[in-house]
């Protein structure tokens, strides 16, 4: 590969990473939260059952 | 809720997907090579579909902003917000193929005339907007203080939009909406469209993945003060 078609290269190399890599910690940062609100849920569900909401940790 | 029934997110990507494989194959198989630049112009397809969208994504916050202080309303922020994160996105790799265009075609890196300085404002308009984001943690206020940066920080974008139009600069003249003697082949013109729908479709799939993350992390809040109260 010649330098001129390298520039090519790294252009292109930099925006299929910049969208993956932004995708993927898109994707994280909502699996993440709905295992958080999931738990919360779960959480609440128990306190409605006991009668009386649960302490604060 | 009504876009996600009749447009759910998996079709969005896959639109998205699949229009990025057409705007490759017409880049790299049916777009002319240009005479003098040869192969590295293939970059201003990709640049200029990235300076168009950052450049339109900014009109989005400062709409998103505008509608916020106008109206309160959270979806409003929630799309100012998603929107700047984005633009970021795209400004980066506006400002990453920029140069990496520039060096073959000019011999230099970069160069601080009128257009490339305002698309570095721009960057940094950016970046301020999100870490005021992340850094003012008092709700309602936030909200307000990032609308505000998004109002006055679009007279940059117009200025950075104007900026080949209003002075000479090294940065090559606009090739739309740029008067007689500018444009491109025809061929490179269904390129440059085909390419900028597929960059605006990414860009609108990711705004509302980045929406449905904002709605997430708000009922995680209201959760948490349910169960604290």
């Amino acid at each position: 590969m010649d330098k001129v078609n390298g520039y090519l290269f790294l252009a292109y190399s930099f925006l299929w990473a910049i969208f993956v890599a932004y995708l993927w910690v898109l994707a994280r940062r909502q699996a993440q939260l709905r295992n958080e609100l999931a738990d919360l849920k779960r959480k609440l569900q128990e306190a409605s059952l006991a009668g009386s909401p649960p302490r604060r940790p | 809720m009504v876009l996600k029934k009749i447009f759910p997110p998996s079709v969005h990507l896959v639109i998205t997907l699949a229009w990025f494989v057409v705007a490759l194959y017409m880049i790299f198989l049916y777009a002319p090579q240009e005479a003098s630049m040869r192969e590295v112009q293939r970059i201003f397809y990709v640049h200029f579909s990235s300076a168009c969208t950052a450049l339109l994504a900014y009109f989005f916050v400062f709409l998103g902003s505008m509608s916020y202080l106008w109206k309160r309303s959270r979806r409003a922020d929630d799309f100012a917000c998603a929107s700047a994160e984005v633009g970021f996105i795209y400004c980066c790799c506006v400002l990453v193929t920029g140069p990496l265009w520039a060096k073959p075609a000019w011999g230099i890196w970069w160069t601080w005339d009128a257009r490339l300085t305002s698309t570095f404002i721009l960057w940094l308009l950016y970046i301020a907007y999100l870490m005021l984001r992340s850094y003012v943690t008092n709700p309602g206020r936030v909200e307000v203080l990032s609308a505000v940066v998004g109002i006055l920080g679009f007279v940059n974008a117009i200025i950075d939009y104007m900026a080949i139009r209003w002075w000479r600069t090294q940065h090559p003249q606009p090739v739309l909406g740029g008067g007689a003697g500018s444009g491109l082949e025809p061929r490179m013109w269904w390129t440059v469209f085909v390419t900028w729908g597929a960059f605006l479709c990414l860009f609108f799939y990711l705004v509302r993945q980045r929406m449905a993350l904002a709605q997430s992390h708000r009922e995680l809040v209201e959760l948490r003060r349910e169960l604290t109260s």
